[in-house]
């Protein structure tokens, strides 16, 4: 009787299943890491040029949102934002806004903690030469700043795919939700969830290796990098 | 004070007497709380003066402040290029020619990290002159540099003097100062304590504080 409702074997459709979550995946984080990443770039602008009023609003979001779960996040945009705005995103709408969000948030901090970072000679020397706000920032501090929030920012791109995982309790049709698609109708925890674990694994690596390769190009290319008066 | 076109001035006094302040207020680093300074007519109190002001002097400074993700040759043209606006190729031509003249020729393509002390404060100085500059504003040039570089950077600013540049320079090398300076300014505590020609300031100077802070300064 129970047997009747399982369909415990495997076939090749089920393959073409993981093939299209691990797209679902894969689009969720790229697209929210490029606006995400965007968006965190323009609001560190404005947090690091003090301007009035726009700045403490943007203090505001990345507190909300760093100090928040995104799974909270999530459910607030997909179940909340249709309620009290005109817009009802569908999933993956909702997912890609809200990861996307999430990691401007992470971004502002590390892009103010490298403009910060700067010493304030290059400020002076920018300056005293006479050049603007606008290209003391664009030739001498954002080539810098960028410099070193490189890498904290590639790491915080490389552990939000794992966090995209969460987007699939919004219905997302991504890896996990294949996974748990697939748990449902074979029953075989130990078989699904090492399999799509792995997925997430070479994933990450190859994402991780790539950071680290830029990371070293970096600082190779620019031995001069440490030694910054 | 005065500051004679093509004059070199030395301001001389001991630590925290406001004169890294003076000349970065000159160059409108800072801003100025009381009093007024005028470069060329033009009231450094004026924001819309700031700019003009910035182009006439040109600030060197005692890190060196060299912007390390450029070369030499980018440290040296990037201003002429973004804020006086000329060609590209003319500036990079008189880059060359400078760095020729402080004995940097060969060490265009390189990184300030790459580069020694004396080397990277001769580059500032290149930098600053590469602005053209009716006034030169030198911060304690020599004071980051290990001693056996000063005489390398102290040479290009020795050839600079009765260039027309006026110079303003703000030293501890009190035999340096004796050398190449027309007049001596002396600051101590934020006021102007004495200010005359060079002759009159060393040789004949009524002032004993000064005398001994001069003869202190000379070990």
């Amino acid at each position: 009787m129970y047997e009747m409702y399982q369909n415990v074997d495997f076939t090749l459709a089920d393959l073409d299943l993981l093939w299209r979550g691990l797209q679902w995946t894969l689009l969720v984080w790229s697209a929210s890491m490029v606006l995400g990443i965007g968006l965190g770039f323009v609001l560190g602008l404005v947090a690091h040029a003090r301007v009035p009023v726009l700045s403490q609003l943007v203090t505001v979001f990345v507190e909300t949102f760093r100090n928040s779960p995104l799974l909270v996040q999530l459910f607030l945009v997909f179940y909340g934002l249709p309620l009290v705005t005109p817009f009802s995103p569908g999933p993956a709408e909702a997912a890609i806004f809200t990861v996307a969000i999430n990691t401007a948030a992470f971004t502002v901090v590390n892009l103010v903690a490298a403009l910060d970072a700067l010493p304030r000679g290059q400020w002076q020397a920018a300056g005293a030469f006479g050049l603007s706000y606008g290209q003391t920032m664009r030739y001498i501090v954002l080539p810098q700043a960028i410099r070193t929030a490189l890498p904290p920012t590639m790491n915080l791109a490389v552990s939000q795919l794992q966090t995209t995982s969460l987007v699939s309790i919004i219905g997302v049709a991504d890896l996990t939700r294949v996974g748990t698609m697939l748990y449902t109708r074979t029953l075989k925890p130990f078989l699904i969830w090492p399999a799509i674990g792995l997925i997430y694994f070479i994933l990450a690596k190859i994402l991780s290796v790539l950071a680290a390769r830029v990371e070293r190009r970096l600082q190779t290319k620019n031995s001069w990098f440490q030694a910054a008066a | 004070m005065h500051f004679a076109d093509g004059e070199v001035t030395a301001i001389l006094g001991p630590s925290g007497a406001g004169k890294s302040t003076l000349i970065r207020c000159i160059n409108c680093l800072e801003a100025i709380s009381g009093g007024d300074i005028v470069v060329n007519g033009k009231s450094v109190r004026e924001k819309r003066a700031m700019l003009d002001i910035q182009k006439q002097t040109s600030m060197v400074f005692q890190h060196f402040n060299l912007y390390p993700h450029l070369t030499a040759l980018q440290n040296i043209t990037l201003a002429p290029i973004k804020v006086l606006r000329k060609n590209k190729a003319d500036v990079e031509a008189q880059a060359r020619g400078l760095l020729d003249m402080v004995g940097l020729a060969s060490k265009g393509d390189r990184h300030p990290a790459e580069l020694s002390g004396g080397e990277q404060q001769r580059v500032g100085i290149c930098r600053a002159l590469a602005m053209n500059p009716q006034h030169l504003l030198l911060d304690e040039v020599t004071s980051a540099i290990d001693p056996e570089m000063t005489a390398e950077v102290l040479r290009v600013i020795e050839e600079l003097a009765g260039t027309g540049t006026t110079l303003i320079l703000v030293t501890h090398e009190i035999e340096f100062a004796r050398r190449i300076a027309d007049k001596v300014a002396f600051m101590e505590g934020g006021k102007l304590v004495a200010h005359s020609d060079a002759e009159t300031f060393f040789n004949h100077q009524s002032e004993e504080r000064i005398s001994r802070f001069v003869d202190k300064m000379k070990h």
